[in-house]
């Protein structure tokens, strides 16, 4: 690890044991938990969503798989990782995460079937490649009743398992403070905080389907409906204004609570200045671009590149709110009289180049999960 | 109908076959699969404890006092005794267990003796004495080739 003392009284044994990849991780799972919400948004309340519904369930896939991988290169034994899926057990915070992310990937995947029955029967008889229509045939269990009655039944089957879903969603999210709670330093040790991270989580969904609804109406040569990305970028819009806001008054409230950590000030002002520079004018910046987006919407004009600029800057502050936390708890030391500094190394296990290979995981996977459902009519990509 | 019964059918197989793997490899033991849990479902149980953890608590640990060694190593005890050296023999020889019969090792290489007197934030020269130009101090040789480790110091 790359610790060097900055200031202060430091214990002897502090170290920065969590890097940049365990920032990802809780990153990754607050985009999860977003994703999910809006699903279940245009499943329960919103029905202009419905369009969406599709994309939203295969693009969640490739995030939660790609869940894993920051655990499986932080660990120094591989094995470990998969051990938190194989050993239910309750004594243990991190291992009751095994059973709430089996129930999500159980869960997203039953829904993904119900979702494509109809899909995947049509294409099973009408595929021409014949590995693709093996594929589907094995996919459809050999029923091939898409009957009325039938694909009601479907649509009851994945309410509830939005639900149950929706539930495992919000749980997951609960990894997100685990990392700063355990360190129970007082700038993370509040109340206050999973709410705030189940909001910023939120926010970050919403902009990551944002992104994902500008790409593949792009890709497969769909109309973007305005009142979609309104709806979409208001939703956003509330949750990034509850997690910026609740987040802000934490820190200012350390701040002002001098006697309590000094450390928190000092660190605020040095080591953390960047990513909190970037938390709070990023917020700014993105509340007022999804604000303009969706008066803009209103009028039914889409303005392509505050969607996407709007979407990227609450991707990037969300990212710097995970790192805040997980990597701002640490460099405080227990002492509350000094910190640390952490610099993650370029190379390695841990390194920039690793952290940057996880993040683009998804968006490898992506391709090939709309390649196997795609979320729109074929026919229309092949007339692009 | 029959498509959300072969969904539930392929669904229950999934969870016997998680089930199976999860009581399979518990089955094995802790030498095969280190750190499993002892209970399922409960609170009891070593869970979270390492696999070297166990083996060292299966372990039979036999401690025994200084009395128990100036016994033999009378001189010894006698010279340790005037210094700060005075603490555990066990400290640096390891447990005594069954030592006449079984002989007992030490580490003599220079990063045991740097394991206390490094200098490093908190440890301070009036507790211990803390070798600040460890780097250099008597460079590429053992500590015990000038110090005694029974009584470290030069009189």
């Amino acid at each position: 690890m790359t610790t060097t003392v900055v200031e202060g009284f430091v214990y002897p044994n502090h170290e920065v044991f969590w890097g940049v990849l365990i920032v990802i991780y809780p990153y990754f799972v607050s985009i999860i938990t977003g994703m999910v919400t809006v699903y279940a948004i245009a499943e329960f309340w919103r029905k202009e969503l419905k369009d969406i519904e599709k994309l939203v369930v295969i693009s969640s896939l490739p995030f939660v798989l790609s869940a894993l991988l920051p655990l499986l290169l932080d660990l120094g034994q591989p094995q470990r990782a998969f051990e938190i899926y194989l050993t239910p057990n309750f004594s243990s915070v991190m291992a009751v995460f095994g059973i709430v992310y089996l129930t999500e990937l159980f869960t997203l995947l039953g829904e993904m079937w119900f979702l494509f029955r109809v899909d995947i029967v049509r294409m099973a008889q009408t595929e021409s490649n014949k590995l693709l229509r093996l594929l589907y045939r094995i996919l459809t269990l050999g029923v091939y009743d898409i009957s009325e009655k039938a694909i009601k039944l479907d649509k009851k089957i994945i309410k509830i398992l939005t639900g149950i879903e929706l539930i495992a969603a919000w749980c997951l999210s609960y990894v997100s403070f685990l990392f700063g709670v355990v360190k129970s330093n007082p700038w993370w040790n509040t109340t206050i905080l999973p709410v705030s991270f189940v909001f910023g989580g939120l926010a970050a969904g919403g902009a990551m389907v944002l992104l994902l609804y500008l790409a593949f109406t792009r890709a497969y040569g769909i109309e973007r409906k305005p009142n979609i990305i309104s709806t979409v970028a208001n939703y956003a819009f509330y949750f990034m204004l509850a997690a910026f806001a609740l987040e802000t008054i934490n820190t200012i409230l350390y701040a002002y609570k001098e006697d309590i950590a000094w450390a928190v000030i000092k660190l605020a002002s040095t080591e953390l200045a960047v990513p909190l520079a970037i938390q709070v004018i990023g917020s700014l910046e993105a509340l007022l671009f999804l604000k303009y987006v969706c008066y803009r919407c209103n009028l039914g004009k889409i303005d392509t590149p505050f969607i996407a600029i709007a979407s990227v800057t609450i991707l990037v502050v969300v990212f710097a709110m995970r790192w805040n936390m997980v990597i701002g708890a640490q460099l405080i030391d227990y002492s509350l009289r000094g910190f640390v500094s952490y610099t993650p190394p370029l190379w390695g296990r841990e390194g920039l180049i690793a952290a940057l290979g996880v993040l683009v995981a998804p968006f490898i996977m992506l391709p090939v999960v709309a390649y196997i459902f795609p979320p729109y009519e074929r026919k229309l990509r092949a007339g692009l | 109908m029959k498509h959300v019964r072969r969904a539930l059918v392929v669904f229950i197989n999934i969870l016997i076959i998680l089930i199976v793997v999860i009581f399979g490899i518990k089955g094995l033991g802790e030498e095969v699969y280190p750190a499993i849990a002892d209970k399922l479902f409960g609170v009891e149980g070593i869970y979270g404890t390492s696999g070297e953890q166990k083996e060292i608590i299966k372990k039979p640990v036999h401690a025994e006092g200084r009395e128990y060694c100036s016994k033999c190593h009378e001189e010894i005890y006698r010279k340790s005794d005037q210094g700060k050296h005075n603490f555990d023999c066990q400290t640096c020889h390891g447990a005594a267990s069954d030592h006449p019969k079984m002989r007992l090792k030490v580490d003599s290489s220079r990063e045991f003796c740097l394991g206390c007197h490094k200098a490093t934030i908190g440890r301070d020269n009036e507790t211990i004495r803390v070798l600040h130009n460890w780097e250099n101090h008597g460079k590429d040789r053992v500590c015990t080739a000038c110090h005694d480790p029974h009584h470290p110091w030069f009189d």
